[in-house]
């Protein structure tokens, strides 16, 4: 009898343990302005952060935004895809605090159709600490205190794309930093990187920007102290410095329009290069 | 007096007419608050994409038109028919089962497919993103094409002529190849046209294999073997930039002319057996 008891007993944990297991978690999430997030982020019940969406997602998973609204700051650890269709909002006004930070190893991350706002305190718009690939598609990414992009990450190797991007009103545009001897290479294509201190700064690895735009930088549009850039049908104009080679190398294909800066066009030399 | 006959040849005839179905819609209409119950109006729309290709008229050539209302998932698609899907940008396809498509399509020898504002998403298990297998035109406008095992597109098809643009497209993330053109079924087909197309952190961004294909305008980056590569074919390259691949142009096969205003540059290897034409 005694037997039987304990039998049922250990059947019923086991069969308790089962049902309350987790379902799998969604590969797709929603969140809404009229979201919440004690809601499970399924299309009919949104959740209201990005935070609350990446936490219940599975890795490699999407991040989908329904409406116009600001969606929070966010700490990205695993593989993700957002789409913020051109609507989906951050903002980050607390001082040291970052809008987007990728610490994700060797994950892949696309952020598409974000803008990201800074509100004049907020540290960088983006920092990638960590990652294999981040693409960044479409986004307005402005008003930071620090930097609006600030690729430093300790993956070897990493690469980063930004395309059909404004990167604006900050104290970097883009910060390119070269993390010990890691491969690091970055395409920056039609991107205006506008009204910054420093436009792009380049500390190291490699970058090919192409047809894109640096503008009223009020230090400099493009500032190479280390690494290799490659600069090709690109306007840098009504900057401080339109560009300034420093250390390290500007390849330029003789095809940019890089007039009309404060102090003056070009400091230091560019290097010719061809296309082919 | 009528002969029963008669009569019944009548009332069936009748109710042949009153009973037909309506026509197929022209447009049809998919939501995240959908029902795959529902007839794919815009008032009371599908919930996938296969249900709202079922519905739509099933024309040769043109086809109709399948709109998406709000972002969501709409489920992978085998398109049999001619067929334009406007996903205006926030239309997902999410496919996470090992060795199955996003999109799969087998068409009639002149249908016109358009795809535009899609976003594909294999989560890293999915196979494909657009797999064409026979059809008479696709162009895939304005997506996102990210994450398959294969290929994000492979344009294979069995079919002459087949002809494929890629325009304002992203595809990336593929362990294969972003773009794979494999025109070879013999008789001369049309160039393939990629334009203003990013193929970045793929194995291979841009793959021809047989046929035609016309790139411009577009960025072959960080791709881990080669930004773009042929096997056979002709390949044009004109106005755009590789860069940050172990090779940029690779020619172990076939041709691929330059028009000698691209930049190829901050590749390991950035050219290899390339041809300059002049642009005219």
């Amino acid at each position: 009898m005694r037997k039987t008891a304990l039998l049922v007993t250990a059947l019923a944990i086991a069969l308790a343990g089962m049902l309350h297991a987790g379902p799998a978690q969604a590969q797709r999430v929603f969140v809404s302005g009229s979201g919440l997030d004690t809601n499970p982020c399924t299309f009919a019940s949104p959740c209201r952060s990005f935070q609350q969406a990446f936490n219940t997602v599975a890795a490699a998973g999407e991040i989908d935004v329904l409406d116009p609204a600001g969606y929070g700051p966010l700490t990205i650890t695993h593989g993700i895809s957002i789409q913020g269709h051109d609507v989906g909002g951050v903002t980050q006004s607390i001082s040291g605090a970052n809008a987007i930070t990728i610490n994700a190893g060797n994950a892949a991350i696309t952020l598409n159709g974000l803008i990201i706002d800074g509100a004049g305190t907020g540290a960088d718009g983006i920092d990638i600490v960590a990652a294999a690939s981040v693409q960044i598609l479409d986004c307005v990414i402005h008003h930071f205190a620090n930097n609006g992009i600030e690729f430093q990450s300790s993956t070897n190797p990493t690469t980063l794309l930004v395309s059909n991007t404004v990167v604006s009103d900050s104290d970097y545009g883009i910060l390119l930093e070269l993390i010990a001897s890691n491969s690091t290479n970055t395409t920056l294509n039609a991107t205006t990187v506008n009204q910054n201190n420093s436009g792009v700064d380049l500390d190291g690895g490699i970058v090919m920007i192409t047809n894109s735009v640096l503008s009223n930088n009020n230090d400099n549009g493009l500032f190479a102290s280390a690494g290799t850039a490659w600069l090709e049908k690109t306007a840098a104009t009504g900057n401080g410095i339109g560009v300034i080679v420093m250390g390290g190398t500007v390849n330029s294909y003789g095809d940019n329009d890089i007039n009309g800066n404060m102090t003056m066009d070009v400091s230091g030399s560019l290097t010719p290069a061809s296309t082919r | 007096m009528i002969k029963t006959s008669t009569a019944l040849l009548v009332v069936t005839a009748l109710a042949n007419i009153l009973c037909a179905l309506p026509a197929q819609a022209q447009r049809v209409f998919v939501s995240g608050a959908g029902s795959d119950s529902n007839p794919c109006t815009f008032t009371q729309p599908c919930r996938s994409f296969q249900q709202a290709f079922n519905t739509v008229v099933a024309v040769t050539t043109s086809g109709g038109e399948i709109d998406v209302l709000d972002p969501a998932g709409y489920g992978a698609l085998n398109i049999t028919h001619a067929i334009s899907v406007q996903g205006h940008g926030f239309a997902g396809i999410t496919q996470a089962t090992s060795g199955a498509n996003a999109i799969t399509i087998n068409a009639g020898g002149t249908d016109e497919i358009t795809l535009n504002g899609l976003l594909l998403d294999g989560e890293g298990t999915g196979q494909d993103g657009v797999l064409v297998n026979t059809a008479g035109s696709v162009q895939i406008l304005n997506c996102v094409i990210r994450h398959f095992t294969d290929y994000g597109v492979i344009f294979a098809p069995t079919n002459s002529p087949s002809n494929l643009l890629v325009s304002d497209t992203v595809t990336s993330d593929n362990g294969a190849t972003g773009i794979f053109v494999e025109e070879t079924n013999g008789v001369a087909t049309t160039p393939a046209t990629l334009n203003r197309v990013t193929a970045n952190n793929n194995n291979y961004g841009v793959t021809l294999n047989g046929g035609y294909l016309m790139i411009a305008n577009s960025v072959m980056s960080n791709n881990s073997s080669v930004g773009l590569q042929s096997d056979s074919g002709t390949a044009w390259l004109g106005t755009s930039a590789i860069s940050g691949n172990t090779g940029g142009v690779n020619v172990s096969g076939g041709t691929i002319n330059s028009y000698g205003n691209n930049a190829i540059n901050g590749n390991m290897s950035d050219i290899s057996g390339m041809t300059t034409i002049s642009p005219e």
